[in-house]
């Protein structure tokens, strides 16, 4: 009797969600607001209905840690603007826009996540229930109106989908995990504490669709390794010297502080920063496809280059690397003539110091053609819409 | 007691995030730009720039735009000539936007020359819809010799927040 129940929900949510989808396209103010009545629906069935609360191992252990962690995150996130620079939060302060925003934002939230505790610690042995509703609410949580709005760019498309969808998809995995594994609740304390600060505080930290994506990948991931961390030497504990370990330590600690470095590099916060070459210009120095890293210069710096030296200078939206052939000197303005190496003519505007982004340092080959290829599909995209 | 330390150890680090926000919305030397970050319910951008009357021997520069800036190049030849551009904005989010400033400010050492009009965007911007406002620059008519400044960069900020 209660399978059928269960099953009921399930199909409930499911159509559902095949209707908020079609609405979606329609008339998305609408939308926000009957899904919130939903989910209102969906609490008060699942509280009335279910009695029993799972709690494995001790939720107070995960209780006290999901807190903690929570506001590391949003510790972190928020300082992330003295790097990025901040900007106005456009969430509205007034108390009728707090209020819809906790209708329309939040409620959802409360009730998705309510869903997944229910029907997750229902079904424990069942992995193919956990990933099918693991999916029906990653479905749930893409705004559909958003995603298709975007397409008709294929870059802005791209950047959403790495921006949103990927991040939306990884916390998804890790909210169900949290679930099986302990109360709703903790899962409830991450989501609204980083919501609730983002609605409610003035300023945010203004982070480009790259560092949005890779901060919401590798949050969970991290937040995932913890957990498993912690959980596996609490087994440890309670399985004595005969537990086997089955948590590899090191790995882990090497692919996070990897992928943490790479970010980082990528956004150039180091002192050093690759490029992707889009031309054969500089063979055979480097070709198409390759990465060249370039070495940021100070003023100061920048004073000491020399003809010979190949820099990266920008001009307009381009990026080029190019050998110096002349310095001009004239009257307190210095200006560099460049050629590609590869190429009969110098090139025909010259480089100003403010212009210059750096000097080169060295280059690895066709690791960057994935770019490449990304620049073409999105430049021929560019190229259409500007002749149209 | 051990809940106590708990309490504590949250309570001090949201004193410390607090803190560190409320440093950096007073701090004077922060620079605060307008421009949308992305977010999972918001979403307003520039979707498209592009020439929509040329007066005279003016000639239109190939505009550019991203989701928050959009960027023109125009070629004004005598007195008179003049080059409107068109702005869209769209609401793709499903947050009701409301307009909360327009700034347009004019960059140092910019020719007198040339003059500059704009119109503002929809006051309101419902989540789905459109707007768009025009920036038209022109060579004023009055000048009988050619200046000895011929650019000026202007830049405008169109900032949207949630509509309450």
């Amino acid at each position: 009797m209660r399978y059928v129940k269960r099953k009921e929900l399930i199909l409930i949510v499911t159509l559902f969600l095949l209707l908020q989808v079609i609405l979606q396209i329609f008339n998305v103010r609408l939308v926000t607001q009957i899904n919130s009545v939903f989910w209102i629906l969906i609490i008060y069935y699942l509280y009335r209905n279910s009695k029993n609360n799972y709690t494995r191992l001790s939720s107070r252990f995960y209780l006290d840690k999901m807190v903690i962690i929570s506001i590391l995150y949003i510790l972190i996130y928020f300082n992330l603007g003295f790097v990025f620079g901040f900007s106005k939060s456009h969430f509205s302060h007034t108390f009728s826009g707090i209020l819809s925003n906790f209708f329309e934002i939040i409620i959802p939230i409360i009730g998705i996540e309510y869903f997944r505790n229910i029907v997750i610690n229902k079904n424990r042995s069942n992995k193919l229930i956990i990933w099918l509703v693991t999916i029906i609410l990653i479905l749930f949580e893409i705004k559909f109106n958003m995603l298709l709005s975007n397409f008709d760019n294929k870059e802005q498309f791209f950047k959403y989908i790495c921006s949103i969808i990927f991040p939306l998809i990884a916390n998804s995995i890790l909210y169900s995990y949290l679930t099986l594994k302990g109360p709703c609740i903790i899962v409830l304390v991450f989501r609204l504490l980083e919501r609730v600060s983002i609605l409610l505080l003035p300023i945010v930290p203004s982070l480009d669709w790259f560092m949005t994506g890779a901060l919401g990948i590798i949050t969970p991931v991290l937040i995932y390794l913890l957990i498993k961390y912690k959980l596996s030497k609490q087994e440890a504990y309670y399985k004595g010297r005969t537990g086997k370990k089955d948590f590899n330590k090191v790995s882990y600690v090497i692919a996070i502080t990897l992928s943490v470095f790479v970010v980082s590099f990528m956004l150039g916060l180091f002192k050093y920063e690759p490029i992707a070459i889009l031309s054969d210009s500089m063979v055979p120095t480097y070709s198409r496809g390759d990465i060249v890293v370039y070495e940021k210069l100070s003023s100061e710096e920048l004073k000491n280059i020399r003809v010979g030296e190949i820099i990266v200078y920008k001009i307009g939206n381009q990026n080029i690397a190019h050998r110096i052939i002349n310095v001009d000197k004239g009257l307190g303005s210095v200006f560099y003539q460049t050629m590609g190496d590869n190429n009969n003519d110098p090139d025909l505007r010259k480089v100003t110091p403010d212009q210059i982004m750096g000097v080169y340092v060295f280059s690895m080959r066709y690791i960057g053609f994935p770019s490449v290829w990304l620049n073409d599909y999105f430049s021929e995209e560019k190229a259409k819409v500007e002749t149209k | 007691m051990k809940n106590g330390k708990n309490i504590l150890i949250a309570g001090l680090l949201v004193a410390i995030m607090v803190m560190s926000v409320g440093y950096a919305a007073f701090a004077s030397q922060l620079n605060l730009n307008g421009t949308t970050t992305i977010d999972g319910e918001w979403d307003v951008e520039i979707t498209a720039i592009k020439a929509s009357n040329v007066t005279g021997d003016a000639v239109a520069g190939t505009p550019s735009y991203t989701a928050s800036t959009a960027t023109f190049n125009a070629t004004l030849k005598k007195p008179g000539d003049a080059i409107t551009y068109t702005v869209t904005v769209e609401n793709k989010g499903n947050i009701d936007a409301k307009l909360n400033d327009t700034v347009f400010t004019e960059g140092a050492n910019g020719s007198p020359a040339i003059v500059y009009t704009h119109t503002d965007p929809a006051a309101t911007l419902a989540a789905g819809d459109s707007t768009t406002f025009t920036v038209t620059t022109t060579y004023d008519a009055s000048y009988t010799e050619t200046p000895a400044i011929t650019t000026k960069t202007i830049t405008g900020l169109i900032e949207y927040v949630q509509a309450d």
